[in-house]
């Protein structure tokens, strides 16, 4: 069986002048990627680069916010060996044999909770990004990529990039 | 060949796609209030930590609730998509009985399903009354093992009293040919449950599920309660690994299960091997 590893689900586009007519746009898209193991690291640099384009929009700022309670955004190094290790530390950090109150029967989910230390290596990072836009790109230094990280995966996941300008 | 026995295709998103209803009713009858997932999620659950083949339980709540979760076709679909890693098990209502016998005859020979799934809270049948009887002796006959819900359950909709492991000893000994599985070991009736299996050699259990915080404190607490001597000793060839996914994440039981203070022959064949032999494939 083969699936897509990224898709777009939901396109808005939003357009607001203000009193000097000068106007603000505001596009939004709902993405979702399926992420393939417990911890990593997934790259979303392109699909961030794509909604932008396709904004036309040429100068403002990219939001980009995770959908999730156990899932995270960061910006850091595309290589592969620090992806493992950011994962790992974030494993050693926050164990998962620890004693957490989190983990009791969870009436809202109707089953036991048993993650909250995904939750909490979530909490450390947070669930979003701010990113300036100009010239038509997302201003990124020459090192920096953009990443959703899963942290109670696999899972398929949704996260919304909003490019905010004109 | 690791196993998963117990997988509930509850929430997967090919089927409350294309049946109206059918996510509404699993979050109102197994209070499960997780999304639904695309297939392709639990088969990289399978892959992150190595299982080769899982089995599907559907459960058929048609007379009690009016659906059926899924249906015995529905999970054919989806055994279909990936035959060489999904099993189905059928489910049947056994109040139903003609009907319920010849639907276990047509899950076998036609949706080539492999055994059969109770569970008598949720079904609301007695599972040693006649209609029940007919069922286990039919199953016999197919040679369908069967795999049927002991111990708690969360939800106070339904009575536990029919989720006693202790009513299968008579069942395993009037049809001892009718290999049955005691879901969840029975918990928190473990040495019940544990004391039929030693009584009965077509008896099993599985690991699935957990009720006392995450896979790996009910481990501890089920080795603590039983020993790793009985579980590697006793158990070793009978127990076998169940999740409950979707309700437990399959890697994060297999992380608890493969942690067992145990003999590394008795923890295959806990993975594996005593699945082989409950299917009938060795």
């Amino acid at each position: 069986m083969r699936c897509r590893r990224f898709w777009v689900e939901m396109r808005s586009h939003f357009l607001e002048r203000n009193k000097e007519g000068r106007a603000t746009t505001v596009v939004t898209e709902k993405m979702f990627l399926k992420s393939k193991r417990a911890t990593e690291l997934i790259k979303i640099t392109d699909e961030v680069q794509r909604v932008v384009e396709r904004s036309k929009l040429k100068n403002g700022i990219i939001n980009v916010f995770t959908l999730h309670v156990t899932t995270a955004l960061t910006v850091n190094e595309d290589d592969p060996k620090l992806e493992e290790d950011i994962a790992q530390f974030l494993v050693k950090a926050v164990p998962e044999d620890d004693s957490y109150a989190h983990h009791h029967f969870f009436r809202k989910d109707g089953r036991m909770a048993v993650n909250a230390y995904s939750h909490i290596r979530a909490s450390l990072l947070g669930p979003s990004l701010t990113i300036p836009l100009q010239g038509g790109q997302a201003v990124l230094g020459s090192r920096q990529h953009i990443y959703l990280v899963e942290l109670d995966g696999p899972q398929t996941r949704g996260y919304v990039i909003q490019v905010m300008g004109e | 060949m690791p196993i998963d026995v117990h997988v509930h295709p509850l929430m997967v998103k090919e089927l409350t796609d294309k049946r109206q209803g059918l996510h509404e009713d699993a979050r109102e009858l197994f209070d499960l209030r997780t999304n639904p997932q695309p297939l392709s999620t639990l088969l990289d659950e399978m892959k992150v930590c190595n299982i080769e083949r899982s089995v599907l339980l559907p459960i058929d709540c048609q007379k009690i609730h009016g659906s059926k979760m899924p249906s015995n076709d529905e999970v054919a679909t989806l055994v279909k998509q990936s035959e060489k890693q999904l099993i189905g098990f059928a489910s049947v209502d056994p109040d139903s009985k003609q009907a319920a016998l010849s639907e276990m005859r047509r899950a076998k020979d036609e949706l080539g399903f492999r055994g059969l799934k109770l569970n008598p809270a949720l079904q609301e049948f007695d599972p040693t009354g006649a209609a029940a009887l007919d069922v286990y002796k039919e199953a016999e006959r197919l040679e369908m093992p069967i795999l049927v819900h002991t111990g708690m359950t969360f939800s106070n909709q339904f009575s536990i009293q029919h989720n006693k492991p202790l009513i299968y000893d008579d069942i395993a000994r009037k049809h001892p040919k009718l290999k049955i599985c005691l879901a969840h070991m029975g918990w928190p009736w473990l040495w019940d449950a544990v004391t039929v299996t030693i009584r009965n050699p077509n008896v099993y259990l599985d690991t699935a599920g957990t009720y006392v915080g995450t896979p790996l404190e009910h481990v501890r607490q089920i080795v603590s309660t039983l020993s790793s001597r009985v579980i590697e000793n006793v158990l070793g060839e009978r127990l076998m690994f169940g999740s409950d996914f979707p309700r437990i994440e399959m890697n994060k039981m297999y992380d608890a299960v493969t942690s067992l203070p145990v003999r590394r022959d008795a923890l295959s064949a806990i993975l594996g091997g005593n699945a082989l032999a409950f299917l009938g494939e060795e």
